[in-house]
């Protein structure tokens, strides 16, 4: 999608001198209420259900969305192309199939939060639905034994 | 003109309007004073704040450590942080009254007996579930000033303890942690206020440099680092960083980044603060045509009014996540032409080492510090700016590159940088600089990003690799004047901690392999190592005490490094973690 820059208005000039450090900024994505950081246009939507299993198992417009969405969101604990280095696990090695997707999506969904530790943020509200089961697309398509 | 002051907006809406948290009575004049924090350079009982001196040369003046004596150096005790908490270690260790204190991983600050290494205190700060640092739950040490030990925490917040007690006198938030905001950097002192920057340019937070009164914590003036928007002083508005829209189009300086997260540096005859801006946000420049001020500079800002008295840029239109934050250290520069300048150093993540007047920003030098720079051939001395070399990641809108990216450009160094956030040293001495470099690069490519509060705002992707087959690390001595390497050590994983000068003629640093090194000043021969258990990315001290002389650093494997993985985890391979602060010692006579 394209981000539409455009020169400011008087009313952005007033409110640049109006505004004052750590006022948060409103997101913004053009024409589209609720902003996506992970980008699936073109994926079948799920909807407001959580599913099970992954959705997108093998479909390769959800591998190279979850690629770029993994290495954005993903990689700065995880590592890059999915090679840990050996702080946090190392997703190379979960499971495929639906036995990974349950080990998957809790963690991705609800964060580990363990005696006071945050060892993972959560991504419910942050990323979709649909981006979650692309990032476990490319995921499966990264598995070693 | 429009009325700046309209009673709506809200400054800083966490702030309390009398100052923060006050838990306790606010310290009295006894303890750390301004003088000692002035003088510490000089002063070899205590380590008070960062750098050993408001000019962080990191130079001690003690030498019954030598190059003669050091081989027989052993510990003398160690002391483990524990509370199933380890990953990365990466303060540096205060001492005094007879107290070591240090930080350690999420948000801990522990008191420890100097001489017998037995605990007096720990705190622990609550951290709630939705933390987001951007490359691990570090932190880089505490200041000390009064009867108070001063830190920032990751959930964006600042905690001042009681030396004594552990007992929390007071706390002031600086930032909302669930848009990405933490605070990792050791606080600078300066005339009695306490300094800090927040972290979070990878959320697209906006930078802010904040100045308290160091024994209450009531905020003085807020400055933001990214035009556009307007900084405060004892709560009224003190005038617009930069002017809106300037060198940043629409309203993309609202999540434009430019956090100095790594802190700052107090000159104290300038009266000014020295600042290393982060990166510019999103990390896909395309989206930003313009210098995009004052992301990747340096800025000086005066410590009492809290304004931007002069800046440098050394990356306008940022691609590459070049972070300005390296430290900039005040020195005497001897020029080519004999000629002797006020001015600062500093070797950025881009790879150049830079020399500042530090009165006006000048730049007077710029020369290559790491091998086989890609993005620049030189920087202009004249204009000041880089000379680049088109080596930037495509525009997504071009295409190029597979299926909306854009084309891919290998870049030396990556994001990583030349150096990161770990400090050199300087020796009054040798005259050298000591520099914890790497030689590494990356493919990087850019992408369409959105932004949305509490996700990364990148915006890139990348894969980043080693250049040589059997280094990454590499201790190099540059001369000041020519940013000649003199000599280096070369290290197989990064070089990730802090590095120290003595007057006994030795280098001191840490690597992830374990092993807190001194090499000699002049020839950069290795002369002692000591195994310490896990990888060492923490700063080494040296102080004085029953008329010995002491060495700590502290132990844990961690950071940036093993988090981003990658090609170069394989150098780093088989590093355990662990938790732990060693103190050093000749054996007892």
């Amino acid at each position: 999608m394209t981000f539409d820059i455009r020169k400011p208005s008087r009313s952005w000039l007033i409110a640049g001198a109006l505004a004052i450090a750590l006022v948060p900024a409103i997101p913004r994505s053009h024409g589209d209420v609720n902003p996506q950081p992970v980008d699936t246009t073109g994926l079948a939507p799920i909807g407001d259900t959580w599913k099970a299993t992954n959705p997108y198992r093998g479909n390769a417009l959800a591998i190279k969305i979850g690629k770029s969405a993994y290495n954005q969101q993903c990689a700065r604990c995880h590592g890059i192309g999915g090679v840990s280095g050996g702080l946090a696990p190392d997703l190379r090695f979960l499971e495929t199939g639906d036995e990974g997707d349950k080990a998957y999506m809790p963690p991705t969904r609800k964060g580990v939060y363990r005696d006071g530790r945050t060892l993972m943020p959560k991504y419910e509200g942050v990323i979709s639905q649909e981006g979650m089961w692309a990032i476990r697309s490319w995921i499966e398509s990264v598995h070693e034994n | 003109m429009p009325n700046l002051l309209l009673g709506k907006m809200r400054v800083l809406p966490w702030l309390a309007a009398c100052g923060g948290l006050a838990l306790a009575m606010p310290a009295s004049g006894q303890g750390v004073t301004d003088a000692d924090i002035l003088n510490e350079a000089k002063a070899t009982k205590h380590v008070v704040g960062y750098g050993n001196g408001p000019h962080q040369h990191r130079f001690s003046t003690l030498d019954k450590i030598n190059t003669k004596t050091v081989k027989s150096v052993v510990p003398a005790w160690t002391f483990s942080f524990g509370g199933e908490k380890q990953r990365g270690q990466q303060a540096q260790p205060v001492v005094f009254n007879g107290r070591i204190f240090t930080t350690a991983s999420y948000s801990r600050l522990f008191a420890v007996d100097v001489k017998t290494g037995e605990k007096l205190w720990e705190y622990n700060h609550r951290l709630p579930e939705g933390i987001l640092p951007c490359c691990d739950v570090i932190n880089r040490g505490a200041a000390l000033f009064g009867n108070l030990a001063i830190f920032g925490t990751l959930d964006g917040m600042v905690v001042a303890l009681d030396q004594a007690t552990g007992k929390v006198v007071w706390k002031q938030t600086l930032g909302d942690y669930a848009a990405g905001v933490s605070i990792t950097h050791f606080p600078i002192i300066a005339k009695g206020k306490v300094l800090v920057a927040i972290a979070g340019s990878e959320f697209g937070v906006v930078g802010t440099i904040t100045a308290m009164d160091a024994l209450t914590g009531k905020v003085v003036w807020v400055r933001p680092t990214i035009e556009g928007w307007t900084g405060t002083k004892d709560g009224k508005d003190n005038g617009m960083t930069g002017k809106l829209n300037a060198t940043w189009p629409g309203d993309m300086w609202k999540n434009g980044g430019g956090c100095a997260w790594n802190g700052g540096v107090y000159d104290p005859e300038a009266n000014l603060s020295y600042w290393g801006v982060g990166n510019a946000a999103p990390w896909n420049s395309w989206y930003r045509p313009g210098d995009n001020l004052y992301a990747n500079s340096v800025i000086a800002v005066d410590v009492d009014t809290g304004k931007i008295v002069w800046h440098y840029q050394h990356v306008p239109n940022d691609s590459w996540d070049y972070d300005s934050i390296s430290e900039n250290i005040p020195f005497d520069f001897k020029g080519k032409d004999g000629k002797t300048t006020k001015a600062i150093g500093n070797f950025h993540k881009n790879g150049f080492y830079y020399v500042n007047d530090r009165k006006t920003g000048k730049l007077l030098l710029a020369e290559p510090f790491v091998k086989n720079i890609t993005w620049a051939s030189k920087i202009d001395l004249a204009t000041g700016r880089p000379v680049e070399t088109g080596n930037r990641p495509g525009d997504p809108a071009k295409g190029g590159g597979e299926g909306g990216k854009g084309t891919t450009v290998w870049t030396i160094p990556n994001f990583l940088g030349g150096k990161n956030w770990n400090p050199v040293a300087y020796s009054d001495d040798t005259k050298l600089w000591y520099v914890p470099a790497n030689e590494w690069g990356m493919d990087i490519w850019n992408e369409p990003v959105t932004f949305k509060k509490g996700a990364a705002f990148l915006g890139a992707g990348f894969i980043i690799r080693p250049v040589f087959p059997d280094y990454i690390g590499s201790l190099k001595a540059v001369d000041p004047t020519t940013g000649k390497v003199v000599w280096e050590a070369r290290n197989k994983g990064v070089l990730w901690g802090g590095v120290l000068a003595t007057h006994g003629g030795l280098v001191f640093t840490g690597t992830p392999e374990g092993y807190l090194k001194a090499f000699d000043a002049k020839t950069g021969a290795e002369l002692w190592k000591y195994q310490t258990g896990s990888g060492i990315t923490g700063s080494p001290i040296t102080w004085e005490q029953d008329g010995e002389q002491w060495v700590a650093v502290v132990s844990g494997w961690g950071g940036a490094v093993p988090l981003w993985g990658g090609e170069v985890a394989k150098s780093h391979a088989n590093i355990t973690q662990g938790g732990s602060l060693w103190a050093f010692r000749l054996p007892k006579k």
